[in-house]
């Protein structure tokens, strides 16, 4: 059974718009100059804990000025406590600036983890619950025969996973996808609102420039709601291109963390599955 | 409101009308009366004319005929001087010995607008509505004007048109909106025939839906209609279809670069009734199977629209009419990807005269709006399904009790069913067909409304309208806590009622005349609306779901007072107006940040609640005569919202806060063959979101966002010409230019990542038209 999600329906829906535009009326594009209001510099944290082995890491940066090429802050000597509710609390050591491991905390599905980073004056908290992983059955992949105008107009390939989604709980999914070993950018996102209990099909289509002998691996993470709805808002927010047509009032992502703080706290397992693209 | 209450309210508000007629009878009171009445038409094709004007200068009385071109006077019996006039036609001047009630119809005969190096005499002097008339706010253009402002394509569209008066405001290019007064797009009421059109444009904006070859009148309320209209907050532009040629048969249409048109018209039985058929579709998509771009070939890309009406009158007291609308949009991308949206509205009306005072009108309408968005791909089609179908039922009764009092009364029942969304899976693979529960409600209203001419400076125009919302089942209502969550469900039967509310809607113009060039009038008004438009795109894609109100979505109520100055130049050559207003807006619905409303059954729980208010002045001045004419108009304005959960409960400027606003209309009869006409457009550009800064997650750049809307999209400017070269009588020749001097007019500007180097971010405009030239030929048999 295969479901489209609604992230993949208004990219296809922008899509067609553009091209309906472009084609129909020779639109076009410039870079412009434009003034943009400043702010101070915000702290950004990137914290996960999967059920794969340690260590986690949380990165902490800061965000910097619109136009100023990338050279983002890290936040060194920070204070970070990861407890799980069972009495195991761990205190991250910073291996490199900004980025901060666990030492003995082992990940575990099921489990609730608060997490708190002080940073100078202001602690920042969040609360997460590792959901129980959901099992990839199987993954294929098929040769794309409609190369036809659409967001996956390069690609060749289809890639399928399957796997039993639960009808007890409600579910959410993210798909990471790597290419020879280098993790693809697309943030593809699914939930079993209209498909709870069904045996599915999901099909990747958004990773571009797959070719014959890629190796390639999908990474299945059952995420628990706020995460999903983070990386939900994530993929409005990012600069890669994909907001414009639908974003009438962008804003920061639903996250997780409380202060003001950008980023999220994420508690995930990851099921995994390779295969090797043949002819 | 409690039901005691609304019923004193509203026996009060019957007291004082009918005792109106007995007060207001002054200089004629107790005398015998006699009615004249009739039809006024247009000579050439038979249509019905409304506001003509019917005068007895001698008794310094007068009326105006309806919107069936029925009017009606009463007058002691005597000998008096008549004269029948309209604005675009010449009067007619005639005798009429009144002994007895006598019916008398009357055919006016076109006279051009702009009369070349003419002065206009007093008698043939049309009344100057705008002073005489107690309506404010209103903006009424003549099918005549449509046609010589240049618009994209060549096109006369209507809706553009009116984007060019003040306080009219264009939601942008590539979308079909457009603001009043500062209220939003899903506030204006477009009416066809009596229809509610609910998406009025095809391509995306690019044309209305309206084909002006087709239409008779349009009148445009901004805010302070009548009692008999309702609905929306910000406006109601009542169109009203051509009824067809009575006394021949006619072909006209036009062939132009994008799109072509065609009209046919002609009677029904000996001058008894007409018949309508026009149509318009583009043929652009053509064209592309011949692109080298493959993915091009496979493209489709076009719309159709047809308008279709017959009328009959069964003698002199009947009068049936059938009209009817349907028109589709397709953009398809090959492989059963793609999607179409379109209207269907269908009118049957009989005017019935039970009196020579007591005009009646009772309609039946359906109006259905429907999009379908397909998502196919090799083995399965996935498809969506949405839509909002209204049947109605009408009565519209007119009395013209004596020549100082007009009293219209009526009700409208209007029942909407929404479809929010169906999501279909191909049956091969099957399972899980998702349908969104269908939504049910029931609109219906009541109203009075009174003309009253109280003095001979003096009119006044007031009415109330009482309106009531239901919604019923067969449904289920969730309830949610403040993080989106559903707590409880409740279950309704088919047919149980889940929410009702109930409203009263008071409407009030006065017009001070101060003397024959100019007048002073103020107005007030309530309007109250029940159902609610989500849009799922900002870019204007047809994907929008209409909501009703409910438990958690209260009906939006907009009270509005208004302050004007109207004064004419010149005999009447020049006619500048100065409006005033202030809006004040209660629940009304903003989204939350990073509201998920796609295919949502719990979409209210991303919606937030709040206040709006909007205000400005509008300035307006036209030349309506010579070889040069056209009109200037300038809004000053601003439109604020306020919510506790958007920029922390803090006012900021609504998306369509455009402080400036400028249109200008030249038009110039070079010589006996040659029109110039040209357009310019000038305002501030919508308050939007732009980042403060960016930062990275997962490697990634993401864009770092301040408060909402608080920062401008450049202004907005564009220059339209065209050129109409009159080959002959029947056929003319049209040239236009859109944006001719090409101003890169910025459709979105979006902050991303550099095509080569992702460690650079900048911003990147769209423009959607560049500069579009077009010729159309235009002909009439």
């Amino acid at each position: 059974m295969k479901k489209i999600s609604k992230m993949q329906i208004t990219s296809i829906l922008n899509y067609m718009l553009a091209l309906m535009f472009s084609v129909f009326l020779m639109s076009c594009e410039e870079v412009i100059d434009i003034d943009l209001h400043d702010t101070e510099p915000r702290t950004v944290i990137e914290a996960v804990i999967t059920d794969q082995t340690g260590p986690y890491i949380v990165k902490l940066s800061k965000s910097g000025d619109y136009f100023v090429p990338n050279e983002y802050q890290t936040i060194s000597n920070a204070l970070i406590q990861i407890e799980d509710y069972t009495g195991i609390s761990d205190n991250l050591v910073e291996v490199e600036p900004g980025i901060y491991h666990t030492n003995t905390l082992q990940g575990m599905p099921g489990n609730a983890y608060g997490i708190y980073i002080s940073i100078e004056n202001i602690t920042y908290f969040a609360e997460s619950i590792m959901p129980f992983p959901v099992e990839i059955d199987s993954i294929s992949y098929e040769i794309s025969e409609n190369n036809g105008p659409g967001p996956n107009s390069d690609s060749n390939y289809i890639l399928h996973c399957y796997f039993q989604d639960r009808v007890e709980s409600e579910d959410f999914y993210r798909f990471r996808v790597y290419r020879n070993g280098v993790l693809d950018k697309n943030i593809i996102l699914s939930k079993d609102e209209f498909t709870n209990g069904n045996y599915l099909d999901f099909e990747i289509q958004q990773v571009d420039s797959l070719q014959v002998n890629d190796l390639v691996t999908i990474e299945l993470l059952t995420l628990n709601k706020e995460n999903y709805d983070y990386f939900f808002s994530l993929s409005d927010a990012l600069a890669n291109g994909n907001g414009g047509f639908m974003s009438d009032a962008p804003a920061n992502p639903d996250t997780n963390l409380d202060s003001e703080a950008l980023g999220y706290f994420g508690t995930y397992p990851i099921r995994t599955a390779t295969i090797q693209l043949e002819d | 409101m409690q039901k005691s209450t609304f019923l004193k309210m509203v026996i009060l508000l019957i007291l004082i009308t009918f005792s109106i007629p007995i007060l207001a009878d002054n200089s004629l009171q107790g005398k015998m009366k006699y009615t004249i009445f009739g039809r006024i038409t247009e000579a050439a094709n038979g249509e019905t004319l409304e506001g003509a004007n019917v005068e007895i200068k001698d008794l310094e009385l007068g009326t105006t005929t309806n919107n069936y071109g029925f009017y009606s006077l009463s007058v002691p019996p005597g000998k008096y001087i008549v004269s029948y006039s309209r604005m675009g036609f010449k009067t007619i001047t005639t005798e009429i010995i009144l002994t007895d009630s006598k019916s008398k119809n009357i055919e006016l005969h076109v006279q051009p607008i702009h009369l070349q190096g003419i002065s206009v005499s007093a008698e043939e002097k049309a009344e100057i509505d705008n002073i005489e008339l107690p309506e404010m706010g209103t903006i009424k253009i003549s099918p005549m004007e449509i046609k010589t402002v240049p618009i994209l394509l060549g096109e006369q569209d209507l809706l553009k048109t009116y984007q060019l008066m003040p306080g009219v405001k264009p939601a942008g290019e590539g979308n079909s909106g457009y603001y009043v007064r500062g209220g939003n797009t899903d506030e204006n009421l477009i009416l066809l025939d009596e229809a509610p059109v609910y998406y009025a444009s095809h391509l995306m904006g690019f044309f209305s839906v309206f084909n002006s070859d087709a239409i008779k009148d349009v009148k445009l309320y901004k805010g302070s209609a009548p009692a008999e209209y309702g609905g929306r907050l910000s406006s109601i532009m009542d169109i009203k279809m051509k009824d067809g040629n009575v006394k021949k048969y006619s072909l006209s249409g036009g062939i132009g670069l994008i799109a072509s048109r065609l009209t046919l018209e002609g009677p029904l039985g000996s001058e008894k009734g007409s018949l309508l058929i026009s149509g318009r579709r583009t043929y652009a998509d053509l064209f592309l199977p011949l692109s080298s771009d493959e993915s091009v070939q496979d493209m489709q890309l076009y719309f159709y629209d047809f308008n279709t009406k017959a009328n009959y009158r069964f003698g002199e007291k009947n009068h049936v009419y059938l009209s009817g609308y349907i028109g589709q949009d397709v953009l398809g991308l090959g492989e059963n990807r793609g999607m179409n949206w379109g209207n269907t509205t269908m009118t049957l009306r009989w005017n019935h005269l039970f009196s020579n005072k007591l005009f009646s009108n009772t309609s039946v309408i359906y109006s259905n709006y429907g999009y379908q968005i397909s998502m196919g791909n090799t083995s399965i089609i996935p498809q969506i399904d949405s839509g909002i179908t209204d049947i109605n039922f009408k009565e519209d009764i007119n009395y013209y009790a004596n020549p100082y009092y007009t009293m219209k009364f009526g009700f409208n029942v209007i029942h909407h069913n929404i479809d929010p969304g169906k999501v279909n899976e191909d049956d091969e693979t099957s399972t899980n067909s998702t349908q969104l529960e269908y939504k049910n409600a029931l609109e219906n209203a009541i109203y009075i409304s009174n003309e009253w001419i109280a003095s001979e400076r003096f009119t006044l125009d007031f009415g109330l309208r009482l309106t009531a919302f239901t919604t019923f089942g067969q449904a289920s209502v969730n309830s949610y806590n403040e993080a989106g969550e559903v707590i409880s469900t409740t279950s309704y039967d088919d047919g149980e009622i889940i929410k009702n509310y109930t409203n009263l809607e008071p409407r009030f113009t006065a017009n001070y005349r101060y003397n024959e060039k100019s007048s002073y009038k103020c107005s007030y008004s309530r309007n109250v609306q029940y159902l609610h438009r989500i849009s799922t795109s900002s870019a204007g894609l047809p994907m929008d779901i209409w909501i009703p109100s409910s438990e958690i979505v209260k009906p939006r109520i907009a009270d509005q007072i208004s302050l004007g100055y109207f004064r004419n130049f010149d005999e009447n050559r020049y006619e500048a107006s100065v409006e005033v207003y202030y809006k004040n807006m209660q629940n009304q619905i903003d989204y939350k940040d990073n509201a998920d409303v796609l295919m949502n059954a719990d979409v209210e729980a991303e919606l937030v609640f709040g206040d709006a208010w909007a205000y400005g002045i509008e300035f307006f001045l036209k030349k309506r005569f010579g070889r040069l004419n056209g009109w200037v108009g300038y809004t000053l304005s601003t439109s604020k919202r306020r919510y506790d959960e958007i920029n922390a409960g803090e006012t900021f400027p609504a998306k369509q806060d455009r402080t400036h606003d400028i249109s200008l209309v030249i038009n110039y009869e070079l010589n006996d063959k040659w029109t110039l006409s040209s357009s310019w457009v000038y305002y501030t550009g919508d308050a939007v979101t732009f980042p403060i800064g960016k930062y990275q997650i997962e490697g990634q750049t993401v864009n770092l966002y301040g408060n909402r809307n608080s920062d401008r999209m450049p202004d907005y400017h564009r220059l339209d010409l065209g050129a109409t070269y009159q080959i002959n009588d029947r056929s003319s020749l049209n040239f236009s230019v859109y944006n001719a001097y090409y101003n890169m007019n910025a459709y979105t500007i979006t902050f991303q990542e550099n095509e080569d180097d992702p460690t650079v971010t900048e911003a990147v405009k769209l423009t959607l038209f560049p500069i579009i030239p077009s010729i159309t030929y235009n002909f009439k048999f």
